[in-house]
C-alpha cells in the first residue's frame, strides 16, 4: 500500500478552514477531499478507504467531530481522526481522546503541527492496515491447520509433553512428533516459543481461543 | 325726608288713592311684604315673661325656638316682585311655605332683628341669608318696619327685600382674588397662579365691574332701570305718560307734590318737567328718583324722574326690570285713591322710595339750595334735610373744593351744557364720604338741578380695585419669569422687569417691538405656525428659544393665558430660562452616554468569547494559505503552480477582509458614537445588531431569524444608541438561552419588525426559561437589575432610557414558549412626545 492511495478527507462547517487545509495537503502531494458536514461525508466514506479525517470538533448545523468519531467505530471504520477546534475545552478533549483521536488540535496551532498530525494519522492508518495484514495471515496459517493438528497445537502450547500429549489423544507419540512439525511448519512458526507467540498473538486478535475459533470458522 | 309723611293735608277721594295704591304696591320692582307679626310678638312676651332677663341670649341658645318664627309670621299681602324673589307661585303657596326662608344661618339675624324690634326700634335694615322655596341660597337686602300705629302689636310690618346675590358673590370673588393675591404675594414664585388669576379677572370682569358698581342694591337696581333706556326714549316716554305733568310744588321745608287730573301748561309749576328731561338728556350716569306722593286738594300725585345711563347689551332679566319700571310710571299717574289708606301706604312707600339715595336738589343761580326732590340717605348722610334750603349748595363742600364746586356751576350757568361734567368728590362730613356733583342748567335765570351721589363705597371700590391693580402690577414686574403681553399679531404689548432682562433691552424698546424680533430666526417659522393654537387656547405651553440682547440663545419654556388687554384679545406669555434645566438635562444625557459605553464595553465581554471564534477561523486559514504559498513558491515547479498561487492570494486577500468586517464591526459598536439624530433604516439596524451577536448566538448554537418589513422603513433616531438596545436585548436572549440546560427544543432567536403608522414596532422573542417565578417583568427596567451574575444589570434600564427619549415604549413578558419577548416601539418622527 502505497502513501499515495491514502485519501485526507476534511470536514468543516468554515470553508476557508476547509480550504486552506485542502491547499496545505494538496501541495504535500496527497489526495484530500473536503465536506461541510460529518453527514456528507459520512455518505461519501461507505467503504474502509485508506486515509485519515481531519474534522471541526463543532460543526453547525451537523454532528460534532465527536459524535462522527463514534459514528465511524460504530461502522467499524478505524481510519484515524484528527480533530481540530477553534476553542476546546477539557471535557470535550478528553471524550475526544478516548474515542482515538489521534490528536486534538486548536485552530491557533501552526502549518506544521497540523500536518505532522495529518502526516501521524496517515501513518497510523498505514500501521493499522498493516496490523490488521498480519493477524489475517496468522489467522490464515492457523487454519491450514487439520483438526488433528488443532488439537497437538493447543496442548503444545499450553507446555504439555510430547508423550502426555500421545497418551491423552491416545496416539503414537511418533504421531505426535509428526504433526507437531507440520504444525510449526504451517504456522511458519520455527520454533515452539514462535507458535506460542502467534498463538497468543491470534487469541488477542480473535478476542477467543483460537481453537474455538478454528473449529467454527463462520464465528468472527 | 323722614318727616316726608307726616304733615300730609286732607285729601280725597281715598277710594281712588287705595287702588293706586295697590297697584303701585303689587307691581312694584322692590319685593314688599306686609306682615303681621302680632303672634310673634305675643310669643316674645310669653318668653319675657317666663322671666327670661336676656331675651337675645335666650334665642341664640334655642335656635329651635328661632326656627319656629318663620312660619308665625302671618302674611298679609306680597307684590309681584315679592313672590318673585323666593320663587313662590302664589301668594297662598308663600303663605304656608314662608318658614322655608329661614335656615339656620338666617337666624341671627332674625334674632337680632327680633330682639330690637322687641326692645322698641322700629326701623331695622340688614342684609341676610334666605332662601328661595326652591332650596336656593339667596342674599337680600331687608328693610322692615311696623306702619304706623302697629309699631307696639306688630299687626302691620312692612317689609322691603332686595335680592344682592350677584352683589354678594362679586364681592366674595373679589374677597376670594384679594386672597389670592395675598397668597401670591406671600409666595411670588407663583406666576403661574398669577397668570391664572389674571385671566379670571379678565374672564369675571362684567361681575367685577359690577360689583363695583353695585355699591348700593339700590342704586344698582336704578342703573338697571335707566340701563335699557336712551335719553331719548325716556323722554318719549315723558311726554307720552298721561300722567307726567306731575311736579312738586313746595315753597316750605316739606316736600310736596301734586297731581293734575287735567293737567294743564298753566298749572304746572315751571322748569320742574324742564329739568327732568334735560337731566334725562345730560346726565351720562345714570340715576334714578322716584320722588312720593303728596296731595293737593282731592288729588293725589306721584312724581318719577329717571336719569339714564347708555348701556347696552341688557340682560333679559334687566330688560324685565325696565320694563316693570316703565309700567310703574304709567301706573303711578293713573289714578287717585282714598286718602284714609294713604297715609298708610304712604309710610309704605316712603321706606320703599326712601332706599333711592340719589339727592335731586335744584339750586338757584347763587347757589342757595331751592329744593329737594329725593334722597333719604343724602338727607340722613348730611343731617341737614330740614335746612338745605337756607344753605347755599357750596356751603356743603369742603374748602378745597368749593372753587372747583363754584367753577362747574358757574360755566353751567354761562351755558355750557355740561352733558357729563365729570366731578371730582367732595368730602362732605369729615371726609369720610364720597359725593359726586353734577349739575344741569335749568333755566335761563341760572338755576340748575345738582345731583348728588354718595360715591364712598364706590370710591373705596375703585380703590382697592386701585390696590389690586397696583398688586398685580409689582407682582408683575417682580416675576422672576419674564412676562409678555403680546397681541395675536406678536406685538408686545407689555413685559416686565425679568422680561426687559433676558433680551437685555429696556421697557421701552420691548414695548411695541414684535416678538419674532425675540427669538432666534430658526424658531421664528415655528412660532407663527403656533399663534392660532395658541389663541385658541389650543397650546398653553411649549418649549422653545429666545434671542436675548448679545444674540445668545437661551432655551425657554413659554406658558400661555389669554386675556383681554385693553378690550382686545391678547396672550399673557410667562417665559421661564430653562438654560440651567437643558444643561442639567445635556449633563444627565453625557453620563447616560458614558453609561451606555461602559455597558457596551461590557456586554463586548460577553460578546467576545463569540468574536474570538469567527475571528480565529479566518486568521488560522490565513496563515495556512500564507504557508502553503511560501511552500508552492519555493518548488521547482513554481511556474506550473503559478495559477494556483494566484489563486490562493485571493482566498487570502477575502479573509483578511472577513476579519476586518468583523473587527471593524465590533470596533464601531464599543466605540463612544456622536450623539444625533439620522434617518436609519430599520433593517440596517437589525442587521448591525444581528452581526454583533451571531458569532455569540453560531458559539451557542443559537439560530437568530428575522422577519422584516417588506417596504424599506426609515426612522430618525440616535443609531447608536437604538443599535445598543437591539444588541442588548439580542446579548440578553443569548445569555438566556445559553444558561439553560441541554433543551430538547433548538434554541432560538427570532426578531420582528413591523411598522405601524407613525410607530415601527421591535420585538425580540426568544425560548430561553423566561423569569424566575414570581418576577414582575417591569422590575427588567430598574436599574441594577440583574439575574445573572455577570453584566451590571444597567443594559435594560439604559434601554427603557434609550427608547423613552425617542418617544417609545419598551415592555417585556413572558410568551407561549415560556421565553422572554421584549417589545419596543418607536417613532418614525423620532420626536420624544407629541409637542412641537
Amino acid at each position: 500500500m502505497e502513501v499515495t492511495d491514502q485519501i485526507v478527507f476534511v470536514i468543516d462547517d468554515d470553508e476557508s478552514v476547509r480550504d486552506s487545509i485542502a491547499a496545505l495537503v494538496d501541495i504535500r502531494g496527497l489526495k484530500v477531499e473536503t465536506f461541510a458536514t460529518g453527514e456528507s461525508f459520512l455518505t461519501r466514506y461507505s467503504e474502509d478507504v485508506p486515509g485519515c479525517v481531519v474534522t471541526d470538533l463543532r460543526i453547525e448545523h451537523g454532528m460534532t467531530g465527536i459524535e462522527l468519531q463514534e459514528e465511524l467505530a460504530n461502522r467499524g471504520f478505524t481510519i484515524p481522526v484528527v480533530v481540530i477546534s477553534a476553542y476546546a475545552n477539557v471535557s470535550n478533549a478528553v471524550q475526544a481522546m478516548n474515542n482515538g483521536a489521534v490528536t486534538l488540535l486548536e485552530k491557533n496551532c501552526t502549518t506544521d503541527e497540523l500536518w505532522s498530525s495529518i502526516v501521524e494519522a496517515l501513518q497510523r492508518d498505514r500501521d493499522n492496515r498493516q496490523e490488521r495484514q498480519e493477524h489475517e495471515d496468522l489467522l490464515e496459517r492457523f487454519s491450514k491447520l487439520k483438526p488433528e493438528e488443532v488439537e497437538v497445537m493447543t496442548r503444545i502450547v499450553r507446555g504439555t509433553l510430547n508423550k502426555v500429549i500421545a497418551h491423552d489423544l491416545k496416539i503414537s507419540l511418533r504421531t505426535v512428533e509428526t504433526r507437531r512439525h507440520n504444525i510449526l511448519e504451517k504456522t511458519g512458526s520455527d520454533s515452539v516459543a514462535e507458535l506460542v507467540r502467534a498463538y497468543v498473538q491470534l487469541e488477542t486478535v480473535l478476542g477467543r481461543s483460537p481453537e474455538e475459533a478454528l473449529a467454527s470458522p463462520a464465528g468472527s | 325726608m323722614t318727616s316726608f309723611a307726616s304733615d300730609i293735608p286732607p285729601f280725597s277721594p281715598v277710594d281712588l288713592v287705595q287702588e293706586r295704591y295697590e297697584q303701585l304696591f303689587h307691581s312694584s320692582p322692590v319685593a314688599l311684604f306686609e306682615h303681621d307679626w302680632s303672634d310673634i310678638r305675643q310669643r316674645l312676651n310669653e318668653i319675657v315673661d317666663t322671666g327670661i332677663d336676656d331675651l337675645g341670649e335666650w334665642l341664640k341658645s334655642h335656635p329651635e325656638e328661632l326656627i319656629e318664627f318663620g312660619p308665625r309670621m302671618q302674611i298679609v299681602d306680597v307684590n309681584q316682585a315679592g313672590l318673585r324673589i323666593y320663587g313662590a307661585d302664589s301668594i297662598e303657596e308663600f303663605r304656608v311655605r314662608v318658614g322655608e326662608v329661614f335656615r339656620e344661618d338666617s337666624l341671627e339675624s332674625l334674632r337680632s332683628h327680633l330682639v330690637s324690634r322687641f326692645l322698641g326700634r322700629n326701623h331695622y335694615e340688614t342684609e341676610n341669608v334666605h332662601y328661595t322655596l326652591n332650596g336656593d341660597r339667596i342674599y337680600v337686602h331687608v328693610i322692615v318696619r311696623a306702619a304706623v300705629g302697629y309699631e307696639e302689636s306688630w299687626d302691620r310690618i312692612l317689609i322691603s327685600v332686595a335680592d344682592i346675590t350677584s352683589r354678594r358673590q362679586a364681592e366674595l370673588l373679589r374677597d376670594g382674588q384679594r386672597q389670592v393675591l395675598e397668597q401670591l404675594a406671600a409666595d411670588r414664585s407663583l406666576p403661574d397662579v398669577l397668570a391664572c388669576l389674571t385671566g379670571e379677572i379678565e374672564k369675571q370682569s362684567p361681575d367685577l365691574h359690577a360689583s363695583i358698581y353695585d355699591i348700593d342694591q339700590t342704586t344698582f337696581q336704578m342703573h338697571l332701570l335707566a340701563a335699557g333706556s336712551t335719553a331719548g326714549e325716556i323722554s318719549t316716554l315723558l311726554d307720552s305718560s298721561p300722567a307726567l305733568d306731575v311736579f312738586p310744588s313746595s315753597t316750605t321745608d316739606e316736600v310736596r307734590l301734586e297731581l293734575f287730573d287735567e293737567p294743564s301748561a298753566e298749572n304746572r309749576p315751571p322748569g320742574l318737567i324742564d329739568a327732568v328731561r334735560r337731566t334725562a338728556r345730560h346726565c351720562d350716569y345714570g340715576c334714578g328718583l322716584l320722588a312720593p306722593i303728596v296731595t293737593t286738594g282731592t288729588q293725589c300725585v306721584g312724581v318719577l324722574a329717571i336719569f339714564v345711563r347708555n348701556h347696552s347689551n341688557l340682560t333679559q332679566h334687566e330688560e324685565g326690570v325696565v320694563a316693570d319700571f316703565r309700567r310703574l310710571t304709567g301706573l303711578v299717574f293713573s289714578h287717585s285713591e282714598r286718602r284714609d289708606a294713604l297715609v298708610t301706604r304712604t309710610s309704605e312707600l316712603q321706606s320703599i322710595f326712601a332706599t333711592y339715595p340719589d339727592a335731586l336738589l335744584r339750586v338757584a343761580a347763587d347757589g342757595t339750595i331751592l329744593e329737594l326732590y329725593s334722597g333719604r340717605s343724602m338727607g340722613a348722610d348730611l343731617g341737614v334735610v330740614g335746612s338745605w334750603t337756607r344753605n347755599t349748595i357750596s356751603s356743603l363742600v369742603s374748602t378745597e373744593d368749593g372753587h372747583r364746586f363754584r367753577d362747574a356751576m358757574s360755566r353751567v350757568a354761562a351755558g355750557s351744557r355740561l352733558e357729563s361734567v365729570e366731578f371730582s368728590l367732595y368730602d362732605i362730613i369729615d371726609g369720610t364720604q364720597s359725593f359726586e356733583a353734577r349739575f344741569v342748567p335749568l333755566e335761563e335765570n341760572g338755576e340748575q338741578i345738582v345731583i348728588f351721589r354718595d360715591v364712598t363705597r364706590l370710591q373705596e371700590a375703585e380703590r382697592e380695585l386701585g390696590q389690586v391693580s397696583e398688586r398685580f402690577r409689582y407682582l408683575f414686574d417682580n416675576s422672576p419669569d419674564a412676562i409678555f403681553v403680546e397681541s395675536p399679531d406678536g406685538v408686545v404689548l407689555d413685559a416686565n422687569r425679568a422680561a426687559c432682562d433676558l433680551h437685555q433691552q429696556r421697557r421701552e424698546q420691548l414695548v411695541g417691538s414684535s416678538v419674532f424680533d425675540l427669538i432666534p430666526a430658526d424658531d421664528r417659522e415655528a412660532a407663527a405656525g403656533r399663534v392660532m393654537p395658541l389663541m385658541t387656547g389650543e397650546i398653553t405651553e411649549f418649549e422653545s428659544n429666545s434671542l436675548s440682547g448679545n444674540g445668545t440663545v437661551i432655551p425657554v419654556s413659554v406658558r400661555i393665558s389669554t386675556i383681554t388687554y385693553d378690550g382686545d384679545p391678547a396672550l399673557l406669555l410667562h417665559v421661564r430660562d430653562i438654560s440651567e434645566r437643558k444643561e442639567e438635562e445635556a449633563r444627565r444625557r453625557q453620563q447616560e452616554l458614558q453609561l451606555a459605553h461602559v455597558s457596551r464595553l461590557t456586554m463586548m465581554g460577553q460578546i467576545v468569547a463569540g468574536i474570538a471564534h469567527e475571528i480565529r477561523q479566518p486568521l488560522w486559514s490565513i496563515s495556512t494559505f500564507v504557508d502553503v504559498c511560501h511552500e508552492a513558491l519555493s518548488r521547482d515547479d513554481v511556474t506550473d503552480r503559478l495559477p494556483r498561487i494566484r489563486e490562493l492570494i485571493e482566498r487570502l486577500v477575502k479573509e483578511t477582509r472577513r476579519v476586518n468586517t468583523i473587527t471593524s464591526r465590533m470596533f464601531s459598536f464599543a466605540r463612544k458614537g456622536m450623539p444625533g439624530r439620522t434617518p436609519v433604516r430599520v433593517t440596517d439596524l437589525v442587521d448591525e445588531a444581528v452581526g454583533i451577536l451571531e458569532s455569540r448566538a453560531r458559539s451557542n448554537r443559537i439560530e437568530i431569524t428575522t422577519k422584516l418589513p417588506d417596504e424599506p422603513v426609515m426612522i430618525l433616531c440616535d443609531r447608536v444608541l437604538i443599535e445598543q438596545t437591539l444588541v442588548n436585548l439580542l446579548n440578553n436572549a443569548c445569555s438566556a438561552l445559553s444558561t439553560e440546560a441541554e433543551s430538547p427544543q433548538p434554541s432560538t432567536i427570532h426578531i420582528e419588525v413591523e411598522q405601524q403608522l407613525e410607530l415601527v414596532r421591535f420585538r425580540v422573542i426568544d425560548n430561553g426559561p423566561g423569569l424566575p417565578e414570581g418576577l414582575d417583568p417591569e422590575q427588567l427596567f430598574e436599574g441594577f437589575f440583574t439575574t445573572s451574575d455577570r453584566g451590571m444589570g444597567i443594559g435594560l434600564a439604559l434601554c427603557h432610557s434609550f427608547v423613552e427619549d425617542h418617544g417609545g415604549t419598551i415592555r417585556a413578558e413572558v410568551n407561549e414558549t415560556g421565553g422572554m419577548t421584549f417589545e419596543f416601539t418607536l417613532r418614525i418622527d423620532g420626536e420624544s412626545d407629541g409637542s412641537h
